[in-house]
């Protein structure tokens, strides 16, 4: 007994023929355990194959935050999801080409601990290189952390935003 | 002795629930450990501040909520979704539901789950003859 997942712990879930009769019968009778693996795959596939961005993993890392980008008229948006990472933990570098987020999510340390039921969230040291495109103003990128998402704002140069406009003289002859 | 069975399989994070939970929430991935005096359940639920949050403790269940105020616009790029947060756990009637407390911090869910005096363990006292 203990703590048991009421999602993925069902009799119905695997038997749909046992137990009581749910009202969400339309849902086939496919075990959970199909259906995440299919979510899975499916989701490295669209990494593979629908990545215009391309972030790839830097370095020897254990993993990556999900990282979401958003460009607005005035400024490129980066969120990044980091629960339970101290904001002194995340490093943040951006150059003209590109915006390096590094950190570590750290386990707690509960020295009366004897052992884990479930074990789901990743820990350890993370990285993402995200390609910048070109017309950004990164020495006035800010950032900040809350609620366990990171957000960096990367506004676009002045000068170079849209069409420049080329004057023409006109020579009086 | 308390030990959790846990026969079904681990959720990924963003795979949607569709039938036990309301439409449009994902399972966040939880740890759950346990010490002589309690379990813990730790939950990833970024985007959700402390007002958008229910835990409810029932005498054998404990139901987790959190609402998400979702961006304005889709992002170009993405690899996650701000979204209501739904999971629900049975506990044991070894455990304190009653007493059950919650912290959230910087996206993270903290639960501790007491557990009743008859089961934590006890140091018995050998006596020399």
């Amino acid at each position: 007994m203990g703590v048991i997942d009421k999602v993925t712990n069902t009799v119905t879930a695997l038997l749909p023929w046992k137990g009581e009769q749910r009202e969400e019968q339309e849902v086939p009778p496919v075990g959970a355990e199909v259906l995440a693996l299919r979510d899975d795959l499916d989701r490295w596939l669209n990494r593979f194959f629908e990545e215009p961005w391309g972030l790839p993993a830097s370095g020897d890392f254990r993993w990556m935050p999900a990282t979401n980008v958003q460009e607005t008229e005035k400024e490129l948006v980066v969120t990044v999801e980091v629960p339970g990472i101290d904001q002194a933990d995340i490093r943040l570098s951006a150059t003209p080409g590109q915006l390096v987020i590094s950190g570590e999510k750290k386990e707690e340390m509960e020295q009366a601990r004897r052992g884990f039921h479930v074990f789901e969230r990743r820990y350890g040291s993370f990285a993402r290189t995200i390609p910048l495109p070109p017309g950004l103003d990164v020495d006035k990128a800010e950032a900040r952390a809350r609620d366990g998402v990171l957000t960096v704002r990367i506004p676009k140069s002045a000068g170079q935003s849209g069409t420049r406009r080329v004057p023409i003289r006109t020579e009086v002859g | 002795m308390t030990t959790l069975t846990r026969t079904g399989t681990t959720m990924p994070a963003t795979r949607r629930d569709e039938r036990y939970a309301p439409a449009h929430t994902l399972a966040p991935p939880v740890d759950v450990y346990e010490t002589d005096e309690m379990y813990v359940l730790l939950a990833d639920m970024p985007g959700v501040q402390p007002d958008g949050l229910d835990v409810i403790a029932e005498r054998d269940s404990l139901t987790i909520r959190g609402r998400v105020e979702r961006p304005a616009a889709e992002p170009d790029y993405q690899e996650f979704e701000l979204s209501d947060y739904y999971r629900a756990f049975t506990l044991s009637e070894d455990l304190e539901s009653d007493k059950v407390t919650a912290v959230l911090r910087d996206g993270v869910l903290r639960v501790e789950i007491p557990k009743s005096p008859r089961v934590k363990p006890k140091k018995i006292a050998v006596r020399t003859e």
